[in-house]
Protein backbone atom coordinates (compact mmCIF):
# COMPACT_ATOMS: atom_id res chain seq x y z
CA UNK A 1 0.00 0.00 0.00
CA UNK A 2 1.26 3.21 -0.98
CA UNK A 3 2.41 5.65 1.94
CA UNK A 4 0.10 8.93 2.45
CA UNK A 5 1.69 11.80 2.70
CA UNK A 6 -0.03 15.75 3.69
CA UNK A 7 2.50 18.29 2.12
CA UNK A 8 2.09 21.42 3.43
CA UNK A 9 4.54 23.99 1.47
CA UNK A 10 3.28 28.04 0.68
CA UNK A 11 5.01 28.08 -2.44
CA UNK A 12 2.35 27.01 -5.25
CA UNK A 13 4.53 25.98 -7.97
CA UNK A 14 6.68 23.79 -5.96
CA UNK A 15 3.88 22.29 -4.00
CA UNK A 16 2.37 21.12 -7.34
CA UNK A 17 6.01 20.01 -7.85
CA UNK A 18 6.38 18.23 -4.80
CA UNK A 19 3.09 16.48 -5.53
CA UNK A 20 4.10 15.02 -9.10
CA UNK A 21 8.06 14.11 -7.92
CA UNK A 22 6.88 12.32 -5.24
CA UNK A 23 4.21 10.68 -6.75
CA UNK A 24 6.98 9.12 -9.41
CA UNK A 25 8.71 8.05 -5.93
CA UNK A 26 5.31 6.17 -5.10
CA UNK A 27 4.02 8.01 -2.73
CA UNK A 28 0.71 8.83 -2.10
CA UNK A 29 -0.21 12.64 -1.67
CA UNK A 30 -3.72 12.55 0.01
CA UNK A 31 -3.69 16.35 0.36
CA UNK A 32 -1.46 19.81 0.25
CA UNK A 33 -1.86 22.95 1.63
CA UNK A 34 -0.45 26.21 1.56
CA UNK A 35 -1.32 28.22 5.18
CA UNK A 36 -0.56 26.91 8.53
CA UNK A 37 -4.19 26.83 9.42
CA UNK A 38 -5.40 24.66 6.56
CA UNK A 39 -1.89 22.01 6.78
CA UNK A 40 -3.07 21.79 10.31
CA UNK A 41 -6.81 21.32 8.96
CA UNK A 42 -5.78 18.43 6.86
CA UNK A 43 -3.38 16.97 8.80
CA UNK A 44 -5.95 16.60 11.95
CA UNK A 45 -8.43 15.46 9.07
CA UNK A 46 -7.12 12.78 6.85
CA UNK A 47 -4.43 11.75 9.53
CA UNK A 48 -1.48 10.65 7.09
CA UNK A 49 1.39 8.80 7.34
CA UNK A 50 3.87 11.54 7.49
CA UNK A 51 3.12 14.95 6.91
CA UNK A 52 5.89 16.73 4.90
CA UNK A 53 6.06 20.84 6.38
CA UNK A 54 8.22 23.43 5.02
CA UNK A 55 9.60 25.47 7.81
CA UNK A 56 8.72 28.52 6.00
CA UNK A 57 5.40 29.09 5.18
CA UNK A 58 5.22 33.09 4.51
CA UNK A 59 5.12 34.61 7.59
CA UNK A 60 3.83 31.66 9.94
CA UNK A 61 6.16 29.13 10.99
CA UNK A 62 6.65 25.45 9.94
CA UNK A 63 7.88 24.48 13.62
CA UNK A 64 5.01 26.15 15.25
CA UNK A 65 2.72 24.37 12.96
CA UNK A 66 4.56 21.05 13.92
CA UNK A 67 4.54 22.31 17.74
CA UNK A 68 0.65 22.30 17.44
CA UNK A 69 0.63 19.31 15.69
CA UNK A 70 2.29 17.10 18.29
CA UNK A 71 0.88 18.98 21.03
CA UNK A 72 -2.67 17.39 20.27
CA UNK A 73 -1.21 14.31 18.84
CA UNK A 74 2.09 13.17 20.18
CA UNK A 75 2.58 10.37 17.60
CA UNK A 76 2.28 11.90 14.40
CA UNK A 77 5.29 12.06 12.45
CA UNK A 78 6.23 14.75 10.59
CA UNK A 79 9.32 15.55 8.43
CA UNK A 80 10.51 19.29 8.07
CA UNK A 81 11.36 20.81 5.12
CA UNK A 82 13.54 23.51 4.35
CA UNK A 83 16.14 25.32 1.84
CA UNK A 84 18.24 26.46 4.91
CA UNK A 85 21.20 24.77 6.44
CA UNK A 86 21.24 27.19 9.12
CA UNK A 87 22.00 25.73 12.51
CA UNK A 88 19.73 27.62 14.56
CA UNK A 89 16.56 26.65 12.92
CA UNK A 90 17.88 23.32 12.08
CA UNK A 91 17.91 23.16 16.48
CA UNK A 92 14.81 25.01 16.84
CA UNK A 93 13.10 22.19 13.89
CA UNK A 94 14.64 19.20 15.97
CA UNK A 95 13.23 20.84 19.10
CA UNK A 96 9.51 21.15 17.82
CA UNK A 97 9.76 17.15 17.77
CA UNK A 98 9.71 16.59 14.26
CA UNK A 99 10.68 12.92 13.49
CA UNK A 100 12.98 14.29 9.88
CA UNK A 101 14.48 17.13 8.46
CA UNK A 102 15.34 17.43 5.34
CA UNK A 103 16.67 19.30 2.79
CA UNK A 104 15.22 21.42 -0.32
CA UNK A 105 18.62 20.66 -1.96
CA UNK A 106 18.14 16.78 -1.70
CA UNK A 107 17.31 14.60 -4.67
CA UNK A 108 13.62 13.58 -4.93
CA UNK A 109 14.62 10.11 -4.48
CA UNK A 110 16.91 11.28 -0.81
CA UNK A 111 13.30 13.13 -0.11
CA UNK A 112 11.15 10.36 -0.55
CA UNK A 113 13.77 7.85 1.73
CA UNK A 114 13.13 10.19 4.17
CA UNK A 115 9.56 10.14 4.56
CA UNK A 116 9.88 6.31 3.87
CA UNK A 117 12.08 6.43 7.04
CA UNK A 118 10.02 8.17 9.15
CA UNK A 119 7.05 6.43 8.18
CA UNK A 120 8.30 3.18 9.28
CA UNK A 121 9.26 4.89 12.87
CA UNK A 122 12.72 5.62 12.10
CA UNK A 123 14.61 9.16 12.05
CA UNK A 124 16.14 11.14 9.26
CA UNK A 125 18.72 14.73 9.77
CA UNK A 126 19.87 15.08 6.27
CA UNK A 127 23.75 14.38 5.99
CA UNK A 128 24.28 17.18 4.88
CA UNK A 129 23.70 18.87 8.02
CA UNK A 130 26.67 17.84 9.50
CA UNK A 131 29.22 20.43 8.70
CA UNK A 132 26.19 22.74 10.42
CA UNK A 133 26.13 20.57 13.70
CA UNK A 134 29.53 20.33 13.80
CA UNK A 135 30.00 24.50 13.91
CA UNK A 136 27.25 25.06 16.22
CA UNK A 137 29.22 26.66 19.47
CA UNK A 138 28.49 25.27 22.36
CA UNK A 139 28.78 25.85 25.86
CA UNK A 140 26.95 22.64 27.50
CA UNK A 141 29.77 19.80 28.70
CA UNK A 142 28.10 16.68 28.16
CA UNK A 143 28.68 13.75 29.14
CA UNK A 144 29.70 10.55 26.80
CA UNK A 145 27.41 7.76 25.78
CA UNK A 146 28.67 4.00 26.52
CA UNK A 147 29.79 1.80 23.71
CA UNK A 148 25.85 0.50 23.86
CA UNK A 149 24.66 3.82 23.90
CA UNK A 150 26.80 5.08 21.20
CA UNK A 151 26.34 1.81 18.71
CA UNK A 152 22.25 2.48 19.33
CA UNK A 153 22.44 6.01 18.54
CA UNK A 154 24.52 5.19 15.12
CA UNK A 155 22.09 2.94 13.90
CA UNK A 156 19.15 4.88 14.79
CA UNK A 157 21.10 7.77 13.01
CA UNK A 158 21.16 5.25 9.83
CA UNK A 159 17.78 5.21 10.00
CA UNK A 160 16.02 2.22 11.93
CA UNK A 161 13.83 1.70 14.11
CA UNK A 162 14.14 0.86 17.59
CA UNK A 163 12.70 -2.50 16.72
CA UNK A 164 15.22 -2.95 14.34
CA UNK A 165 18.08 -1.64 15.94
CA UNK A 166 16.86 -4.76 18.63
CA UNK A 167 16.94 -7.24 16.02
CA UNK A 168 20.05 -6.13 14.71
CA UNK A 169 21.67 -5.86 17.97
CA UNK A 170 20.29 -9.43 19.42
CA UNK A 171 18.56 -6.93 22.60
CA UNK A 172 14.75 -6.84 23.79
CA UNK A 173 12.83 -3.71 22.30
CA UNK A 174 12.52 -2.59 25.90
CA UNK A 175 16.79 -2.69 26.46
CA UNK A 176 17.37 -0.66 23.70
CA UNK A 177 14.42 1.41 25.18
CA UNK A 178 16.23 2.15 28.58
CA UNK A 179 19.52 3.09 26.23
CA UNK A 180 17.87 5.43 24.03
CA UNK A 181 16.20 6.84 26.75
CA UNK A 182 19.67 6.99 29.12
CA UNK A 183 21.34 8.19 26.11
CA UNK A 184 19.15 11.21 25.28
CA UNK A 185 19.11 12.15 28.98
CA UNK A 186 23.02 12.85 28.91
CA UNK A 187 22.35 14.42 25.61
CA UNK A 188 19.76 16.07 27.19
CA UNK A 189 17.59 15.79 23.99
CA UNK A 190 13.47 16.22 23.81
CA UNK A 191 13.36 13.67 21.27
CA UNK A 192 15.31 10.61 19.28
CA UNK A 193 16.37 12.99 16.24
CA UNK A 194 17.30 15.28 18.21
CA UNK A 195 19.68 13.18 20.27
CA UNK A 196 21.45 12.15 17.05
CA UNK A 197 21.62 15.71 15.96
CA UNK A 198 23.53 16.28 19.68
CA UNK A 199 25.45 13.11 19.40
CA UNK A 200 26.52 13.66 15.30
CA UNK A 201 27.48 17.63 16.71
CA UNK A 202 29.66 16.30 19.55
CA UNK A 203 31.30 13.67 17.46
CA UNK A 204 29.82 10.72 19.55
CA UNK A 205 28.52 8.71 16.58
CA UNK A 206 29.42 8.83 12.71
CA UNK A 207 27.18 10.67 9.94
CA UNK A 208 25.40 8.21 7.94
CA UNK A 209 27.10 7.61 4.59
CA UNK A 210 26.05 10.48 1.87
CA UNK A 211 24.10 9.77 -0.57
CA UNK A 212 25.89 9.17 -3.76
CA UNK A 213 26.38 12.20 -6.05
CA UNK A 214 25.37 15.07 -3.14
CA UNK A 215 27.03 17.89 -2.66
CA UNK A 216 29.11 18.34 0.92
CA UNK B 1 27.71 51.21 0.75
CA UNK B 2 24.45 49.00 1.27
CA UNK B 3 23.45 47.46 4.69
CA UNK B 4 24.84 44.33 5.73
CA UNK B 5 21.54 41.67 5.92
CA UNK B 6 20.53 40.46 9.11
CA UNK B 7 20.66 37.19 10.12
CA UNK B 8 16.85 36.89 9.03
CA UNK B 9 16.65 38.33 5.71
CA UNK B 10 19.84 35.93 4.87
CA UNK B 11 18.02 33.16 6.33
CA UNK B 12 14.74 34.36 3.97
CA UNK B 13 16.76 34.78 1.01
CA UNK B 14 18.18 31.05 0.99
CA UNK B 15 14.38 29.93 1.55
CA UNK B 16 13.29 32.10 -1.91
CA UNK B 17 16.16 30.86 -3.79
CA UNK B 18 16.35 27.14 -3.13
CA UNK B 19 12.65 26.71 -3.12
CA UNK B 20 12.32 27.24 -7.02
CA UNK B 21 15.97 25.91 -7.36
CA UNK B 22 14.45 22.28 -6.12
CA UNK B 23 11.43 22.19 -8.53
CA UNK B 24 14.61 23.01 -11.42
CA UNK B 25 16.95 20.15 -10.13
CA UNK B 26 14.10 18.13 -9.02
CA UNK B 27 12.38 17.86 -12.49
CA UNK B 28 15.59 17.89 -14.40
CA UNK B 29 16.87 15.09 -12.69
CA UNK B 30 13.84 13.38 -13.96
CA UNK B 31 14.67 14.08 -17.00
CA UNK B 32 18.06 13.02 -16.98
CA UNK B 33 16.97 9.82 -15.20
CA UNK B 34 16.36 5.98 -16.02
CA UNK B 35 12.58 5.72 -15.55
CA UNK B 36 10.62 6.67 -18.97
CA UNK B 37 8.79 9.94 -18.84
CA UNK B 38 5.57 10.40 -21.26
CA UNK B 39 6.22 13.17 -24.05
CA UNK B 40 3.32 15.15 -22.28
CA UNK B 41 5.39 14.49 -18.58
CA UNK B 42 8.34 15.70 -20.33
CA UNK B 43 6.80 19.26 -21.76
CA UNK B 44 5.50 19.62 -18.52
CA UNK B 45 8.16 19.39 -16.46
CA UNK B 46 10.36 21.46 -19.09
CA UNK B 47 7.94 24.12 -18.36
CA UNK B 48 7.71 23.93 -15.01
CA UNK B 49 11.43 24.02 -14.94
CA UNK B 50 11.41 27.05 -16.94
CA UNK B 51 8.74 28.82 -14.75
CA UNK B 52 11.26 28.53 -11.64
CA UNK B 53 14.20 29.93 -13.72
CA UNK B 54 12.06 32.58 -14.66
CA UNK B 55 11.47 33.12 -11.00
CA UNK B 56 14.78 32.98 -10.41
CA UNK B 57 16.18 35.67 -13.18
CA UNK B 58 13.55 37.70 -11.35
CA UNK B 59 14.92 37.26 -7.31
CA UNK B 60 18.35 37.70 -8.77
CA UNK B 61 17.66 40.75 -10.99
CA UNK B 62 15.84 42.41 -7.51
CA UNK B 63 18.94 41.52 -5.32
CA UNK B 64 21.48 43.27 -7.95
CA UNK B 65 18.86 46.21 -8.94
CA UNK B 66 18.83 45.60 -12.51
Amino acid sequence: MPLRLVLIEDHQALREGLELLLDREGCQVVGTAGTARDGRELVERLDPDVALVDIRLGEESGIDLTRALLDTEPARRIVLYTGSSDVELLVSGLDSGARGYALKEGTPAELTGAIQTVAEGGTYVDPRLRPALLSRETTQRLKSLSKREGEIMDLLAQGLTGEQVAERLVLSSETVKTHIRNAMAKLEANTRVHAIAIALREGFINPPPEPEGSRT
Amino acid sequence: MSEPLSDDERRRLRHDFRTPLTIVTGFAEVLAGEKPVSEADRRDYARRIQDAAAELRALVDEMLGA
